[in-house]
């Protein structure tokens, strides 16, 4: 099975705004990257709500829980430990 | 008509205390926009910018790239926003197309540039907005950087007074593969500011967001009719734009007074934005314009919002007219789909195919007259007279006229209802987006034999792009291949978000592609 990181990195490598970005760190800045638009934030929310069977509340799609992939993961981890 | 930066100057001396643009906890007052525009334009009038010449902006929105706005048009040249989330290589397109004297930029983009244009770069200087290190020198352009702007004079330079004078080329999707730019003068873009202020009451008492991108038609409400009505202007910083909650907040802290935005917006902030844990009440006026607004979303942002009055825009980049139709609440029957009033010297004709006035109750396309036209598409004369053409009203009366291919109905009542298109343009976002464009771009990979590009109903964000997909025999082109190769080319909003492999394309009796089938599948 992969990691929760494993599978925000893999989702997040094949948005459009992710053309010249080859590698992806746990800690990189998705902001810097150029990797989130309002699309791609959307797209990121349904991604994780649908394959980690969670739910985010809108008050938790805020920058800094955007911010890396460790950040998203965190969030997933937050949600899962609510629903579970 | 004044030209548009005797907005600002105006505003300036009767407001300059006031603040024009409050972003990330920086405020400009309109003294200081003023200043800092007119050290823009005496920087580009010394680097060689000349009356009537163009001058693109490449650059996330910014205090920085609105100051340039204005400085470029205080120097009498043109602006030509492109979209900064575009490739280099469309900036390149573009840049080429209306061959820019100048460019400003962010600091951070000075590799891409470089690598872009080599040695043979349309413009002569380059203006760098941000921190950062000095950039290496360019073969064929100079750089300036924000701070030596900064020591320009703040002295105004004499402004140009001519009204039919080019203001602004702004880039849209191409039908012909290409994008295509619309020019637009001084008069235009003065006339639909006064139309919008009067129209809307707005005041130097309106807090307005500058949420739509600058490289959009709809930016002008904040940037022309904001500084005619001496209005306090919060542009959305990027890191927060994508954000539907951290978005409306700040728009609830601002104690925002007007919105203006595209309805894919106003759906998003429905959907995530925590609307009703919020604070609106100085909000007054959402004014949605750009695509259809769904009647049942529109619904629902009534029953949240019960005191805000909702005004539905229609306007065309090649006709800047901004008609404006108030939705009456209760919200029962919610009509999103009248054209409504427009400035006295604007005119709006139903018109069949032979160019002539439908009977009433008839489907015709919409045809737009007066102030609002644009100059033409720039350097395409024979585009320009498909679009453009004199339409006669009577025995001695003819106009010129620009075609919108939004097909509308003409009630007896002289009602005008919007049906649909006339042709495959579509939106995404609020971006209008020509199909084939982006079917030109995936042929260009050379794995492709033929592409087609269809719109899907998507509930978040409205619509979304599909691409079907013959390869050539024997070709390998993976999904994620073909998505990159478009991204080199177009901006990430015209970059199909699925694409769809088939041996062969439906084809109807006519030899055509069937949408309609591929759609339905």
């Amino acid at each position: 099975m992969k990691s929760i990181e494993g599978a925000i990195r893999e989702f997040l490598l094949q948005l459009p705004t992710a053309r010249k970005i080859r590698e992806l760190k746990t800690g990189d800045s998705l902001f810097q990257r150029g990797l989130l638009d309002s699309m791609g934030v959307i797209r990121t929310v349904a991604f994780c709500e649908e394959t980690f069977g969670i739910e985010i509340r809108d008050e938790e799609v805020i920058p800094e829980n955007f911010e890396s992939v460790r950040a998203l993961s965190r969030l997933i981890k937050r949600a899962q430990s609510r629903s579970g | 008509m004044p030209t548009v930066p005797s907005f600002l100057t105006a505003t300036a001396s009767r407001h300059g205390a006031r603040p024009a643009l409050i972003m990330d906890d920086r405020v400009l007052t309109y003294a200081e926009l003023d200043a800092s525009a007119n050290r823009v334009a005496n920087s580009l009038i010394r680097h060689g910018v000349r009356g009537g010449d163009r001058v693109a902006l490449w650059m996330p929105k910014s205090l920085e790239a609105i100051i340039s706005i204005w400085g470029v048009l205080k120097a009498g040249a043109a602006f030509v926003p492109v979209d900064p989330a575009a490739p280099v290589a469309r900036l390149a397109t573009i840049a080429r197309d209306c061959e820019i004297r100048a460019l400003v930029s962010a600091l951070d983009r000075a590799d891409d540039l470089r690598q872009a244009f080599g040695t043979s770069a349309p413009m002569r200087t380059v203006l760098y907005a941000g921190d950062g290190p000095n950039p290496p020198p360019a073969a064929s352009w100079s750089s300036q950087r924000w701070n030596e702007v900064e020591a320009e004079s703040a002295q105004q330079p004499p402004l140009h007074s001519d009204d039919a004078g080019l203001a602004a080329v702004q880039y849209t999707s191409g039908s012909g593969g290409t994008p295509k730019g619309v020019a637009i003068s001084h008069r235009t873009f003065a006339g639909q500011a006064e139309w919008t202020v009067t129209s809307l009451g707005l005041s130097s008492e309106d807090r307005i967001p500058g949420y739509t991108p600058l490289s959009g038609a709809m930016s002008t409400f904040e940037i022309f009719a904001g500084v005619l009505a001496g209005a306090t202007v919060y542009p959305v910083p990027p890191r927060l734009a994508p954000f539907p909650a951290a978005v409306a907040k700040s728009w609830s802290d601002q104690r925002i007074t007007v919105l203006y935005v595209v309805p894919s917006v106003l759906q998003m902030l429905l959907n995530r934005g925590n609307l009703g844990a919020l604070d609106f009440s100085a909000l007054r006026i959402i004014v949605a314009g750009g695509e259809h607004l769904p009647a049942q979303r529109l619904g629902e942002m009534m029953r949240l919002l019960p005191r805000v009055r909702f005004i539905i825009a229609y306007a065309r980049t090649e006709a800047k007219l901004r008609t404006l139709h108030e939705v009456k609440f209760p919200p029962e029957d919610i009509d999103t789909r009248t054209i409504g009033k427009t400035a006295a010297d604007n005119g709006l004709l139903v018109l069949g195919e032979d160019e002539k006035p439908v009977a009433d109750g008839a489907i015709g396309e919409l045809w737009v007259t007066g102030s609002c036209l644009m100059l033409g598409y720039y350097g395409l004369p024979e585009m320009t007279a498909e679009v453009i053409r004199t339409i006669r009203l009577g025995p001695s009366e003819s106009v010129p006229a620009c075609r919108t291919g939004d097909l509308v109905r003409r009630h007896a009542s002289g009602r005008l209802e919007l049906i649909g298109r006339a042709d495959e343009q579509i939106k995404v976002r609020g971006y209008r987006v020509e199909t084939a464009e982006i079917e030109s771009a995936l042929c260009r990979h050379p794995a492709v034999h033929a592409a087609v590009v269809l719109a899907v109903p998507d509930p978040e964000t409205g619509n979304r792009l599909k691409a079907v997909v013959v390869l050539k025999d024997g070709s390998d082109g993976g999904e994620q291949t073909l998505r990159n190769h478009c991204a080199t080319e177009l901006p990430p909003y015209m970059v199909p978000e699925t694409i769809e492999f088939r041996a062969s394309l439906p084809l109807m009796s006519n030899g055509k592609v069937d949408r309609r089938s591929l759609r339905e599948s």
